[in-house]
């Protein structure tokens, strides 16, 4: 704005005046007059026979022809404009409500936000223009140790648009949120592991067969063992048959954890020749007996064999456990469930309804629910189902369909609402959590109930609860009404009360969510 | 009857973010029941924590509330809420207030006549009566007035003496006696412009110009009180205003009205602390002249809400006295508001010379609204001081001053030449709204 009197010699300045009014004029005496230009004449003819007097009408002189006379800046060339946009913004009313949701900090604002920028990133919809810095800065937002949030990045990449990334590339800290596309280079040369693992995730999310190339492409001598580990562990997103052989050569790998990750996920494909070799271990190890007019399962143990290739795969036994009892649980973990029906003669029911000797059954049941959960064996979940606790409720149910898996929860949703308790909320949260939105009515119903009777005072818990039921039940404007009438009948002084009318309004903000989204 | 307010109106009475967020879900609840509207009033009972549903009123005339819970913001959330729902409709009209409602604005308005024939009786008395005690008051407030600015003067001309070297680390110690005197003598201005040279001296590198420069123009202020008498009347006024005289709404109301097509284009509170300070930049149509509305609030107290940017309101400016003519009042309105004018900038030669002309005219002039066209926001190169300039089509650029607000433009004009609304102080363009189609954005 201003470029400023330059100081020479003899003449004066206002670097001068400056200095002067710092040490004081009975100290630094300085005369306007030596000013240069009108100023100094101006200055000359000041009636005020006062020193400092003299000086704050001088610097008031300078200081207003300083602000008024200043020229204006040299321009540089402006930089490239946004290229234009290929979708639309969103409606107003979506713009609104973005910033409404940006703008509030309680959980349950994170992620209602979740929800809006997925549907607006279904609908093909970009983020309104001015709502794009606060939405950079809030998919910017380090986590608790610094790190980068990845997932919120990935959120917020398709609403951008092109004005988004434009403008992204302004800032460096919201670099994180435009990034990188996925280059077909090698893994050894790119980046910090967890790069890589993104990269090597991001490509396999696109092309399956390009991700194997890749990883078998990958020199063992730049990447350090434990990353391998990482890297094969991202086969398992999109696992399939076409993976089986590579999975094989990873068996051989001089690493014990790769080798155990390669043998994880070969027992996600009951069709493959690991599963194969592995039922013809087993079966001939177990048969049912009559003993004492009841039929029993009896196990027998295998011989250890050092020569075995498959058993390379295991990790090590915990203390307490025999070697060949691992050997035999981890075979039975690896048989396909269908082999043990064949060869028993016996549904699944019925195996795992029997008696096992030797007191292997919490063992062998463990194993059969890993293998279940596997192979995504829906029979065989549902036998297990009849006697599980809730830790393994929770493990089995993502197995079976989404309706059987409501209604399972629904039974279970009312049982629990019988009990109350800490226990019992934790486990209604954690169920909850297997069913995905929408809920089937056989679910809501049973949501609806328990939110009308539970009576429990742990808040906390509650609320973690509350949130999931929050964002999961229909949004439609029956199920808003009873879930207001539930709360509304409640008493003044039940804590549940405004706990389950917050639920009301947030199935209200979600349904009219939906609609500006439209 | 005032016309019936938008929801973003409505939400705009809120003192924070979250009682907006909280109006906004309270209004969609089923919680409200007995809610009406008559002309200028709004009622209804929401259900809350306690027993009892709260009662809340709105008198939309000024706006004032009244609810019956324990919240101490103002306007409470369920104020807002009832606002917001009248103003999505969902709120009978009535021809007259219900009972409660209308029992409390009968109370409002017998306190109200009460203290406005307290007033007049005053009025009266002192018109009545001999005009001399009202004269002398006068007299007297100028006096102390005077010798508030002689001791402030001399204040001044001690420090430049003994020098300010310590000024930065002397903190508000130095400047809090001389301004309390200051408002003791009358003088809000002059001790508001004196409690600013302690910020000033602690802003940092760079202190001791920017001090030496406010210190001069303070001092400029008292030479110019000084020779009150010989300054021509405009400059007069302004110097008046900037010592601290008050200058009734009822005075300027009385002045000549300008009536134009006002567009709204910018809006930006500020508080010190105590009082907030609403300030709104409009411009006439037809006139193309700048204005400034200004409204205050205390705690307790709303912000003015009718003057909302991007709409234009064709009404009567009355303007304040003063050698620039920018701060006005809004008189009558002739109409709704309607949408706003097509609205052109101006290079950046124009507004320095518009700046000159201000400085010219009132030398202490620090905000100056301004509309710059077809001008782009970019990052000063490397070895300039850093931060971002804005420039315009013929290559001329000034400083843009470092604000939040900074991102919103750049992303709304995405690299393209935008219409910007600012102020200029000397330290370069404050970004207040960009008109990137047309379309207002309040940065």
């Amino acid at each position: 704005m201003s470029t400023g009197v330059p100081a020479a010699r003899r003449v004066l300045g206002w670097d001068d005046l400056v200095t002067a009014a710092l040490l004081g004029v009975a100290r630094r005496p300085v005369d306007p007059a030596a000013l240069p230009g009108e100023v100094g004449r101006l200055a000359g003819t000041l009636p005020d026979a006062d020193a400092p007097g003299r000086l704050l009408d001088a610097a008031a002189l300078l200081t207003t022809l300083r602000r008024a006379g200043g020229g204006p800046l040299l321009a540089p060339p402006p930089g490239p404009a946004a290229p234009p946009e290929a979708a639309s913004p969103v409606s107003a009313a979506g713009g609104a409500r973005l910033a409404a949701l940006l703008a509030r900090t309680d959980p349950l604002a994170e992620r209602l936000l979740d929800e809006w920028l997925a549907l607006a990133a279904g609908r093909g919809l970009l983020v309104p223009p001015a709502q794009l810095p606060r939405l950079l800065d809030w998919a910017s937002a380090r986590g608790e140790r610094g790190e980068v949030r990845r997932d919120r990045a990935e959120r917020v990449a398709p609403v951008l648009g092109e004005r988004g990334r434009w403008l992204a590339r302004h800032r460096t800290d919201w670099a994180p949120t435009v990034a990188p596309a996925p280059e077909p280079g090698d893994l050894g040369t790119y980046g910090t592991a967890a790069e890589r693992r993104d990269h090597l995730l991001a490509v396999r999310r696109r092309d399956p067969a390009a991700a194997r190339d890749l990883l078998l492409a990958a020199d063992p001598s730049t990447l350090r063992g434990e990353e391998r580990a990482q890297l094969y562990g991202v086969l398992a997103d999109g696992l399939g048959p076409a993976d089986e052989e590579l999975l094989e050569r990873a068996l051989d790998d001089s690493r014990q954890d790769v080798r155990t990750a390669a043998a994880a996920m070969l027992r996600r494909l009951p069709g493959s020749e690991f599963a194969s070799r592995a039922a013809a271990r087993a079966v001939p190890l177990v048969r049912v007996e009559r003993r004492r007019l009841r039929r029993v399962l009896v196990v027998d143990l295998p011989e250890v064999d050092p020569a075995q290739r498959d058993d390379r795969a295991l990790p090590a036994a915990p203390s307490g456990t025999g070697a060949r009892v691992w050997l035999l649980l981890h075979l039975v973990l690896a048989t396909p469930l269908r082999t043990w029906e064949e060869a028993l003669a016996a549904t699944p029911d019925e195996l795992v309804a029997l008696p096992v000797a030797d007191d292997l059954r919490g063992r062998l049941r463990a194993r059969w629910l890993g293998a279940a959960r596997d192979q995504a064996d829906a029979a065989w979940a549902r036998a297990l189902l009849r006697d599980a606790d809730p830790g393994e409720r929770v493990a089995l149910l993502p197995v079976l369909d989404v309706q059987e898996r409501a209604e399972h929860v629904a039974a279970a949703v009312d049982a629990l609402a019988e009990q109350g308790g800490r226990a019992a909320l934790t486990h209604v949260d954690a169920l909850l959590g297997t069913c995905p939105r929408p809920w089937p009515p056989v679910l809501a119903a049973a949501v609806l109930r328990w939110l009308a009777r539970e009576r429990s005072t742990d808040t906390w818990h509650a609320d973690w609860a509350l949130r999931t039921v929050a964002m999961r039940l229909p949004t439609d404007a029956a199920t808003e009404e009873a879930v207001r009438t539930a709360g509304l009948a409640r008493g003044v002084d039940d804590p549940w009360r405004a706990r389950v009318l917050t639920v009301a309004d947030t199935l209200h903000d979600r349904r009219h969510m939906t609609e500006e989204l439209r | 009857m005032p016309p019936r307010w938008t929801v973003e109106q409505a939400l705009a009475l809120a003192p924070d973010a979250s009682s907006a967020a909280a109006g906004r879900r309270l209004a969609a609840s089923g919680s409200w029941t007995a809610a009406g509207a008559a002309p200028g009033v709004v009622w209804g009972s929401c259900a809350g924590s306690g027993k009892v549903p709260y009662q809340t009123v709105v008198d939309l005339t000024e706006p004032a509330f009244s609810c019956s819970c324990p919240s101490r913001k103002f306007p409470c959330k369920h104020a807002l809420a009832l606002l917001v729902r009248w103003a999505g409709g969902e709120v009978a009209e009535h021809d007259e207030p219900a009972d409660a409602a209308a029992a409390w604005l009968e109370a409002r308005a017998a306190r109200a006549a009460r203290s406005a024939e307290r007033a007049e009786a005053r009025a009266e008395r002192t018109t009545t009566t001999d005009p001399r005690p009202a004269e002398r008051r006068a007299e007297q407030r100028e006096q102390r007035v005077s010798a508030g600015v002689a001791e402030l003067d001399r204040w001044l001309r001690d420090q430049v003496r003994t020098g300010v070297a310590s000024a930065d680390t002397a903190g508000y110690a130095l400047t809090d006696p001389v301004a309390a005197r200051l408002v003791d003598a009358q003088a809000p201005g002059l001790a508001g412009a004196v409690r600013r040279l302690a910020s000033v001296a602690a802003s940092g590198e760079g202190w001791p110009g920017r001090l030496l420069e406010e210190l001069a123009l303070v001092h400029l202020l008292t030479t110019a009180h000084r020779r009150l008498a010989e300054l021509p009347a405009d400059l007069a006024a302004t110097v008046r205003t900037r010592v601290g005289a008050t200058v009734r709404t009822e005075d300027v109301l009385a002045g000549p009205p300008v009536r134009d097509r006002w567009d709204v284009l910018a809006l930006r509170d500020s508080s010190d602390g105590r009082l907030t300070t609403r300030r709104v930049h409009v411009r006439g149509a037809a006139t193309g002249r700048d204005a400034l509305v200004l409204s205050f609030a205390g705690p307790g107290h709303v912000l003015d809400v009718s003057l909302v940017p991007g709409t234009a309101l064709d009404a009567d400016l009355h303007f304040h006295p003063g050698a620039l003519g920018l701060r006005a009042v809004v008189g009558a309105r002739h109409g709704e508001p309607c949408p706003l004018s097509a609205v052109t900038g101006v290079p950046v030669r124009h507004v320095l010379a518009a700046w000159a002309r201000a400085l010219a005219a009132d030398p202490w002039t620090s905000d100056l609204p301004v509309v710059l066209g077809d001008v782009h926001v970019l990052p000063a190169p490397d070895g300039a001081p850093a931060g971002w300039l804005v420039a315009d089509t013929a290559g001329d650029a000034l400083p843009l001053v470092a604000a939040p607000g900074l991102w919103t433009v750049l992303a709304v004009s995405g690299g393209r030449p935008v219409t910007l609304v600012g102020a200029l102080t000397p330290g370069g363009v404050r970004a207040e709204a960009v008109l990137p189609d047309g379309a207002l954005v309040v940065v």
